[in-house]
C-alpha cells in the first residue's frame, strides 16, 4: 500500500505539486491522466524517490520512505519503472540487460538471474531477440525489454511514465497488451498516458490531475463518461477530438494529414477507412474550400470518433460567402470527396462573426472494426 | 624513410646563385644578395651587423643547426669560432677561409647576479690569473682544444674533499672544447678549471647538465655554470662574468662542393652509422637516453591515469571543484607549451628546492596526463544520456554502483582510442625534457648531433626509436584493455550447456 500525506513538491518558487493525499491499495491498476504540467510524472517520480518531495510524507508499506536516513535503494528494488525513452543500458544485450540488475543489486547466482531472465524475456515475447543490442530492435521491443528488466527485480509495485509516448502508433498496443497481462499477475500499477481506451480497459481508478494536485478521482467510467468537475469534462472532451485550424494560405498540409491519421489510428480506424478520411481531407479542404478563401482563410476543422456508434464525425467551419461544396467548379474533388464519405451535410451558420459554413462529414468503419475486433478476440 | 633520404640527398646538392668561393676579404661578403648565417646571442651575431651590414644575417640556435644549414646550402657562408671548426674535419664540404676574421669572441665562466654570486666570481678570477701567469691555463686550454683526443682523456674528481662545502655546477655538454660529451662522459677546458678550482679552495663540486644554462643562472639555482658561455653587453647585466677564459677569432666558413666528388651516398650511409653509434661508444648515450624516455613517460602515465581517474571518481561522488579545477589546467594547457610550463615547475615553482629535473618532468606530464585522463573520462561519461542513470537509479542503484556497473563499462570502449591518441601525445611530448636538464632520447640525439655535426643519422635514429616505443606502449595497453574488458561484461558465457543458441 501507498499513501501519499500532504505531498506537496516545489522547484525553487514554483509549485509542481501542492498537499496532493492518495491511498494506493495492493492490486490497484491506476491511470494517471491530465494536461502536461499538471505534475503527472512527478507525481510516480515521488514514489520511488526518484524525487524528494519538499513537504508531506509518504509511505510505501507502512514504511516511510521520506524519513531522513532511510536507506531509498531498499525501496527502489520494490518499486520497478518503466520510462517514456525506454532507457535501456546501450552497451548489453537485452538478456544482459534483463540480468545486470539481478547480478549487481539483487547478488543472485547468474545461473539463477539467467534462467529468470530468459523466463521474464518470454514473458514478453522477446526471447529470440535476447541477444540483440537496443539498437537494433524496434521501439515498441525495446519498451517490452524495459518492462522485462523492470520486472527482473520482482517488484511489488511498478511505475510506467507515458510508457506509449514515444513510440510509433502501430508499436502502441504490444506495449500496451504486456500491460495488461501484467494486471493479471496481480502487480500494483501506476500508469502516466494518454491513451483513453488503454486506461479503461486495463486500470480499476483513474486520477486527473490538475492544479497541482489529483483534482478529480473515480472508476475510469466515472472519469471518462461523467466528469463530475469542470476541467475534468473539458479535457476529457478534448482527449475524444482532434482540432485542427487553419488560418494561413500555405499552412502544413501533410503535418495536417499526419495528425488526422494518428487520431484514426488510435481510435482503431481500418487502414481503408484512414485513407478516405485523408481524401476526403484533402479534396475538400485543399481542393475545395481553400481555393475559394482568398488570402485570410479562417478553417475549424474537429474530428470526433464515437465509442456508442463507432461512426467518425469531421467538422468543417470556414468564413467567407456563404458557398456549398456542391457547387463547386472543381467536380472531380467533390465526386471523390462524395465517394469517399458515407455522409455529407452543408449548412449556413448565421450566428457566428467568423464562420458562416459548416459541412459535416461522417465515416462510417463499423464493418472493419468488428472484423478488427474479431481478430483481437481470437 | 626513403623519402626522407632522399630528400636530404637532393637538398645538399642544391646551389645557390653567386659563387664565393674566389672572395678573397671579408668586404665582398658584404653583398646584399648573400645570407650569411650566426648562432644567435653570441658575440659575432651583435658584431656581425657591424662589419657585414649589407648582407641579409640568418640566425640559428646552435652550432650543428647552423652547420647544417650552410651543409644544406640554405646560407651562402657563415661566421664561427675558428677553434670549433676544427672539429668539423669529418664534414668533407666545408672551406675554412681562416684569413677572413670578422670579429672575435670571448669566453668565461658565469656566475649568478647575487652577492654570493660576486664574491665567488672576484676569487676565481685570482685564481685564474694566477695559472694564467703559470701557464697551467695554456696547458688546459691546449689539452682539450686538440682534435685527436686520446682515447682515455677524462677529468679525475676523486680528490675533491668537502673542507668548505659543496658547488653546483650547471653545463651543457655541448660546447667543445669548453663541455663536451666524451666516451659518455662531460669534459672539457671549463669542467677541467673547475675542477681546479675546487681541488685548490677544498669544495666538492656537482655537475649538472642542462639544455639552458643561462636561466638557471639566473634563477640562481647554481652556484656558477661552465660551458663555453661567450661574453656579451647584454648578458652581462643578468649575470656576472668570470675574466675570459678562451678568446678566438671569428672566421667566414663556406660550401666546398669539389670536396663531395667521389663520395657516394653508400659512403655517407657507412660514415653516419660509425660516428652516430660506434665512436666514443655513442649507442650507450641513446640507450640511456631510451631508458630515460621510457620513464617519464611510464610513470607519468601510470600516476596521470591514476590521479585523473581518482579524482573522476571523487568529483562524481559529489565534489564539484574538481571539474573546476581541471577545467582551468585544461584551459592552461591547451595554450601554454608545455616546455614553459616545465620550465615554469622548475625555476620559478621549485627554483628554491633541490629538485632533480627527471622528478620535475614527472610532474610536470604527471599533471598534464592526468588533465587529460580527468577530461576524457568527464567527455565520455557526460555524453551517455541521463535516462540511463536514472533507470539504474529506480532499480536500485547506488551511484557509485551505477558508475562502476553501467556507465564505465560504457563509457570504457569509446575512451581507448582516445587514451592511446593521450598516450603517443605524451611520448612525443616527453621530448622537451631536455629544457629542465634532463638527457633523454631527444637529448642525447642532440648531444650526439653536437658532436659529429651530422644531422641526418642521429635524428632518423631517434626519430625510429620514438615509433618503436609508441607502438609497444599501444600494444600493451590495448593487450590490458582487453583483459579489463571481460571484467565489466555479464559473463553467462561461460554457463556451458544452459544457454540458449547463437
Amino acid at each position: 500500500m501507498i499513501e501519499l500525506k500532504n505531498v506537496t513538491k516545489k522547484f525553487d518558487n514554483f509549485y509542481v505539486l501542492k498537499n496532493v493525499n492518495a491511498t494506493i491499495n495492493d492490486g490497484d491498476v491506476i491511470s494517471i491522466i491530465g494536461p502536461s504540467g499538471a505534475g503527472k510524472s512527478t507525481f510516480i517520480r515521488l514514489i520511488n524517490m526518484l524525487e524528494v518531495p519538499s513537504e508531506g510524507q509518504i509511505f510505501v508499506d507502512g514504511e516511510e520512505i521520506t524519513a531522513s536516513g532511510y536507506r531509498v535503494e531498499n525501496i527502489r528494488q520494490k518499486i520497478g519503472m518503466v520510462f517514456q525513452d525506454f532507457n535501456l543500458f546501450k552497451h548489453l544485450t537485452l538478456l544482459e540487460n534483463v540480468m545486470k540488475p539481478q547480478i549487481d543489486i539483487k547478488k543472485k547466482l547468474l545461473v539463477d538471474a539467467y534462467t529468470e531472465s530468459i523466463r521474464l524475456l518470454d514473458v514478453v515475447s522477446l526471447s529470440e531477440k535476447a541477444k540483440r543490442y537496443p539498437h537494433e530492435i524496434s521501439g515498441g521491443q525495446k519498451q517490452r525489454a524495459a518492462i522485462a528488466r523492470a520486472l527482473a527485480m520482482d517488484p511489488s509495485i511498478i511505475l510506467f511514465d507515458e510508457p506509449t509516448s514515444a513510440l510509433d502508433p502501430t508499436m502502441i498496443s504490444e506495449v500496451e497488451e504486456v500491460i495488461a497481462e501484467l494486471k493479471s499477475m496481480g502487480k500494483t500499477m501506476i500508469i502516466v498516458t494518454h491513451e483513453m481506451g488503454f486506461a479503461k480497459r486495463v486500470s480499476n481508478r483513474v486520477f486527473f490531475m490538475d492544479d497541482k494536485t489529483i483534482y478529480e478521482e473515480g472508476t475510469p467510467e466515472e472519469i471518462f463518461d461523467n466528469p463530475k468537475k469542470d476541467k475534468t469534462k473539458r479535457f476529457i472532451k478534448n482527449l475524444r477530438l482532434l482540432i485542427i485550424v487553419i488560418d494561413r494560405k500555405d499552412c502544413d498540409y501533410w503535418g495536417y494529414e499526419a495528425d488526422i491519421d494518428k487520431y484514426a489510428m488510435k481510435n482503431h480506424i481500418s487502414v481503408k477507412g484512414r485513407t478516405r478520411l485523408k481524401l476526403a481531407f484533402e479534396e475538400l479542404v485543399r481542393g475545395i474550400i481553400m481555393d475559394k478563401l482568398g488570402n485570410e482563410p479562417r478553417v475549424n476543422i474537429v474530428l470526433e470518433y464515437s465509442n456508442q456508434t463507432e461512426k467518425l464525425k469531421m467538422t468543417i467551419k470556414y468564413n467567407g460567402d456563404y458557398f456549398n461544396p456542391k457547387d463547386s467548379d472543381n467536380d472531380l474533388s467533390y465526386h471523390v470527396l462524395k465517394s469517399a464519405m458515407d455522409g455529407i451535410e452543408y449548412s449556413e451558420i448565421h450566428d457566428d462573426p467568423v464562420y458562416k459554413n459548416q459541412v459535416e462529414l461522417v465515416l462510417d468503419d463499423q464493418l472493419l472494426q468488428n472484423l478488427y475486433k474479431k481478430i483481437k478476440k481470437q | 624513410m626513403i623519402v626522407l633520404a632522399l630528400m636530404s640527398v637532393l637538398f645538399s646538392c642544391r646551389k645557390r646563385g653567386i659563387d664565393v668561393t674566389k672572395f678573397k676579404s671579408v668586404e665582398e661578403f658584404n653583398n646584399e644578395k648573400l645570407k650569411i648565417g650566426v648562432v644567435i646571442g653570441t658575440s659575432i651575431s651583435v658584431e656581425i651587423e657591424k662589419v657585414l651590414d649589407k648582407a641579409k644575417i640568418e640566425y640559428f640556435r646552435t652550432g650543428p643547426d647552423l652547420m647544417s644549414a650552410l651543409k644544406l646550402s640554405k646560407v651562402d657562408a657563415v661566421v664561427f669560432e675558428e677553434y670549433n671548426l676544427t672539429y668539423l674535419a669529418n664534414f668533407k664540404n666545408l672551406n675554412i677561409l681562416h684569413d677572413l676574421v670578422v670579429g672575435q669572441t670571448s669566453f668565461a665562466l658565469g656566475f649568478p647576479k647575487t652577492e654570493k654570486g660576486k664574491a665567488l666570481r672576484d676569487d676565481f678570477n685570482l685564481f685564474l690569473n694566477r695559472i694564467k701567469e703559470n701557464g697551467r691555463l695554456q696547458e688546459i686550454v691546449d689539452y682539450w682544444i686538440r682534435i685527436d683526443l686520446p682515447g682515455d682523456a677524462s677529468i679525475d674528481y676523486s680528490e675533491l674533499k668537502n673542507v668548505n662545502g659543496e658547488l653546483t655546477m650547471y653545463t651543457q655538454g655541448f660546447e667543445r672544447p669548453f663541455s663536451f660529451v666524451f666516451y659518455n662522459d662531460i669534459v672539457g677546458i671549463d669542467l677541467e678549471l673547475a675542477r681546479d678550482y675546487c681541488k685548490e679552495k677544498g669544495y666538492k663540486l656537482n655537475i649538472v647538465k642542462t639544455s639552458s644554462v643561462l636561466p638557471a643562472i639566473k634563477s640562481g639555482k647554481c652556484d656558477f655554470a661552465g660551458s663555453g658561455i661567450e661574453i656579451t653587453e647584454e648578458r652581462k647585466d643578468v649575470i656576472y662574468f668570470s675574466d675570459p677564459v678562451y678568446v678566438a677569432n671569428d672566421v667566414i666558413v663556406i660550401n666546398d662542393t669539389s670536396a663531395f666528388e667521389g663520395y657516394t651516398f653508400i659512403d655517407a650511409i657507412r660514415d653516419g652509422f660509425h660516428e652516430t653509434l660506434i665512436e666514443e661508444d655513442r649507442y650507450i648515450l641513446f640507450l640511456k637516453g631510451m631508458i630515460v624516455t621510457i620513464a617519464i613517460t611510464v610513470l607519468s602515465l601510470v600516476l596521470g591515469t591514476a590521479v585523473g581517474f581518482v579524482l573522476y571518481v571523487i568529483y562524481y561522488g559529489g565534489c564539484k571543484v574538481i571539474a573546476k579545477v581541471f577545467d582551468s589546467l585544461d584551459w592552461l594547457f591547451k595554450r601554454l607549451p608545455m616546455v614553459v610550463f616545465l620550465m615554469l615547475l622548475l625555476y620559478v615553482i621549485f627554483a628554491r628546492v633541490d629538485i632533480n629535473g627527471a622528478v620535475v618532468a614527472i610532474i610536470g606530464f604527471t599533471i598534464t596526463f592526468a588533465t587529460s585522463v580527468f577530461s576524457m573520462i568527464n567527455a565520455e561519461i557526460k555524453s551517455i544520456d541521463k535516462g540511463q542513470v536514472e533507470a539504474a537509479t529506480a532499480l536500485g542503484y547506488t551511484k557509485i554502483q551505477t558508475f562502476y556497473d553501467l556507465l564505465l563499462p560504457q563509457a570504457f570502449n569509446k575512451l581507448l582510442p582516445v587514451y592511446q591518441g593521450a598516450i603517443l601525445q605524451l611520448i612525443t611530448s616527453t621530448s622537451i625534457v631536455g629544457y629542465v636538464m634532463v638527457s633523454d632520447l631527444t637529448k642525447a640525439g642532440d648531444l650526439v648531433r653536437s658532436r659529429t655535426f651530422g644531422e641526418f643519422f642521429p635524428l632518423l635514429l631517434v626519430a625510429i626509436i620514438y615509433i618503436i616505443l609508441a607502438k609497444i606502449l599501444t600494444i600493451i595497453i590495448s593487450q590490458m584493455s582487453k583483459i579489463l574488458l571481460t571484467k565489466f561484461l555479464v559473463n553467462y558465457k561461460s554457463l556451458k550447456g544452459k544457454t540458449i543458441n547463437d
